[in-house]
């Protein structure tokens, strides 16, 4: 008689414990899916201040004691919706910023329509950030504002910064490429040799549904298939399926990007690398990055996969800023804004950057710091 | 040969009577509509009336002239020569039916003699990528080539873009399925390499009795595969041919929308396009002006 090295009996067990399990799961799924369902996103109240064509401003107006005295201004990309810094209370970006008496602006790109195919980065960059970035000075009878971008709103604010630093105090950009000939990120490979003028003359605007289709193939294994055996094994768990339900919502909330803004962001910056070598022009000026001369503070996320750490470091040093921080938090593109930890590192960071040097001028600041241009990463800050 | 002289002679006389028989036949008729015309034109009936009497009065006519000069002598003899030759007509198109066809089928046989010479023992392991690349180069051959042939007449540009549309999309369909297939290949390999670890696992006596064990294991070296997959030159290549493929089909499925559009008067992207285009260049001078 041979003895079997397969525990056959345990397998066949185990199989039907998880049969019985599925059962009552689906059960009270059942429950769950059927019933009443929190889902909503953005909830923060606020009030649109400003609107020009499709793009609004809003405005969240902090009740507590001002810690910040200049406002904010953040800055999202054109891709997916800015919905994402207000996720949901607990995990909101914006909340954060206004329980620490952070007076808040943020830009609603909006849906670009057919008419808006020949808007390009000079449009979005020394149009529309430049008039809100002049409404937001006027209203609050300031020559300067603080602006923070996220991603590809990161690069036009640095773009913005680059071409009028007169008007911006401390500038922060999280996950931010800036440096984009790498070879760590799929993005990044992938753009190289893309025929993106074909793709823009196709398409116009570049639908959402298209781009949202590239950023599952990053990792389809676990976006297209993991990700919902999970929601499977959790259906039962009413938070989790709220969580999960938001989470859907907002990334398939996907506007189309105009498309000239597309073909240029692609053919500048991702295949010939322009702007971290100050050779970008944007409505024939020269985006010249020693003309950045504000604070800056430059944060990403370690496993980041769409912005790798690499695309995001070489920024402090190419500036003209005196006084630089890096900070590269041990988390992914969009866990720096959503995880429940870095709820606790990011913006505390970012608030307590901003609330140094609204207090004292530079060269105070400078005399009192000693070194100006400093890396920090997570792991040491522990 | 008298009798062949004698049956062609007695084939003539039957047309000839024949003829003179129909034409007997239609005299009544024909005055039978010359005296309807006569009293329709009295009672002064209404043009519509007269004009379909005269269209009836003309054809019969016509038909008794055709007749007339049918039955003649010269005429039967010229009909029944042309009779005479039908074989030989039929015989001549007949053969170079054939030999069209018997072409043909010497060209399909060196087409598919070609195809097994280039197919060698290491394309025959990976069959599926063969036979979608055998195919493209078959269809670009073989069958794209007909969509090209040139069209005639006003209905010509319609047709030819009806055409295009029609090889755009087989092409796109085709570089559809070469990307999928790249797309499905970590799938095939993720579950190959879980079989040969539980394989071992099972040697080992390390077989795990929970399923979501393996199913970890399945999803880590799917993962893997992708990533590997991603970053070779020719999954960008695959994905770069199958956008430039994309861009062909919709720009030749637009060009045949735009026709339909004109038809029904509807403007068309392109129209669009061209006032978007000059409404934002009005704006941004606009802009500058104001700023100046």
């Amino acid at each position: 008689m041979v003895n079997s090295k397969i525990p056959v009996d345990l397998i066949l067990k185990n199989l039907a414990e998880e049969a019985d399990s599925a059962q009552k799961r689906m059960g009270k799924a059942a429950d769950v899916l059927l019933g009443e369902l929190s889902a909503d996103i953005a909830t923060t109240p606020y009030e649109t201040v400003y609107q020009q064509d499709r793009v609004k401003l809003k405005y969240y107006k902090s009740q507590t004691k001002k810690k910040v005295q200049t406002p904010l201004l953040l800055i999202y990309a054109l891709i997916n919706r800015e919905t994402m810094l207000d996720l949901q209370p607990g995990k909101s970006v914006v909340e954060n910023f206004l329980k620490q008496g952070v007076d808040v602006y943020m830009i609603d790109w909006g849906y670009p329509t057919r008419k808006d195919r020949y808007l390009g980065i000079d449009d979005h960059v020394n149009v529309y950030i430049n008039d809100i970035v002049d409404f937001i000075r006027e209203e609050n009878k300031i020559p300067k504002i603080n602006i923070m971008g996220i991603c590809m709103g990161g690069a036009f604010s640095v773009m913005f910064a680059a071409l009028h630093p007169e008007k911006v105090q401390n500038l922060v950009t999280t996950v931010t490429p800036t440096n984009f000939d790498i070879d760590t990120g799929l993005l990044n490979i992938w753009t190289r040799d893309m025929p993106v003028d074909q793709i823009t003359d196709t398409f116009g605007n570049i639908p959402g549904d298209f781009m949202n289709f590239g950023f599952l193939l990053l990792n389809p294994a676990r976006l297209m298939l993991d990700k919902y055996v999970g929601f499977y094994e959790n259906m039962d768990d009413k938070v989790f399926v709220e969580n999960f339900l938001r989470m859907e919502k907002w990334i398939f909330d996907s506007p189309d990007v105009p498309g000239e803004t597309f073909r240029e962001f692609i053919k500048y910056c991702y295949q010939q690398n322009l702007l971290i070598q100050s050779k970008m022009e944007l409505g024939g000026t020269r985006v010249d990055l020693k003309k950045l001369t504000m604070p800056l503070l430059n944060i990403y996320g370690k496993f980041d996969h769409l912005v790798p750490p690499e695309a995001c470091e070489l920024l402090t040093d190419a500036v003209g800023s005196e006084d630089t921080e890096d900070v590269c938090l041990k988390t992914g593109h969009i866990g720096i804004y959503v995880s429940a930890r870095c709820q606790k590192e990011f913006t505390p960071k970012i608030i307590q950057w901003l609330a140094d040097r609204d207090r004292q001028p530079v060269k105070r600041r400078r005399a009192a710091a000693g070194s100006t241009k400093s890396r920090v990463s997570a792991t040491s800050r522990k | 040969m008298s009798d062949k002289s004698e049956t062609t002679q007695d084939q003539s006389n039957s047309s000839m009577d024949w003829g003179n028989m129909s034409n007997e036949y239609m005299a009544p008729f024909l005055k039978t509509w010359e005296n309807f015309l006569q009293q329709a034109d009295e009672k002064k009936q209404s043009s519509a009336n007269g004009k379909l009497a005269e269209s009836l009065l003309s054809s019969t006519k016509m038909w008794q002239i055709m007749m007339g000069a049918m039955s003649g002598p010269e005429a039967v003899a010229r009909f029944q020569k042309a009779t005479e030759m039908t074989p030989d007509i039929i015989l001549g198109f007949a053969q170079t039916c054939l030999q069209g066809f018997t072409r043909l089928q010497i060209q399909a046989s060196e087409w598919i003699q070609k195809r097994g010479a280039s197919l060698s023992e290491a394309d025959v392991m990976e069959l599926d990528k063969e036979l979608l690349k055998n195919w493209t180069e078959t269809y670009e051959e073989e069958f794209s080539r007909y969509l090209k042939i040139p069209q005639l007449g006003l209905g010509r540009l319609y047709q030819e873009k009806a055409n295009d549309f029609t090889d755009k999309m087989n092409l796109f369909q085709l570089e559809l399925s070469k990307f999928l297939n790249m797309l499905y290949l970590p799938v095939e390999k993720s579950l190959k390499s879980l079989q040969e670890q539980m394989a071992e696992m099972a040697e080992e006596g390390l077989i795990d009795e929970k399923s979501k064990t393996y199913y970890n294991l399945w999803i880590k070296l799917l993962e893997g595969h992708y990533m590997e997959l991603f970053k070779q030159t020719e999954y960008t290549e695959t994905m770069n041919k199958t956008l430039l493929a994309l861009h062909a089909f919709m720009d030749a499925k637009q060009a045949v929308i735009n026709d339909f559009l004109k038809q029904l008067n509807v403007p068309t992207y392109q129209e669009m396009d061209e006032l978007s285009k000059e409404v934002y260049l009005l704006k941004k001078r606009l802009r500058t002006l104001e700023r100046k």
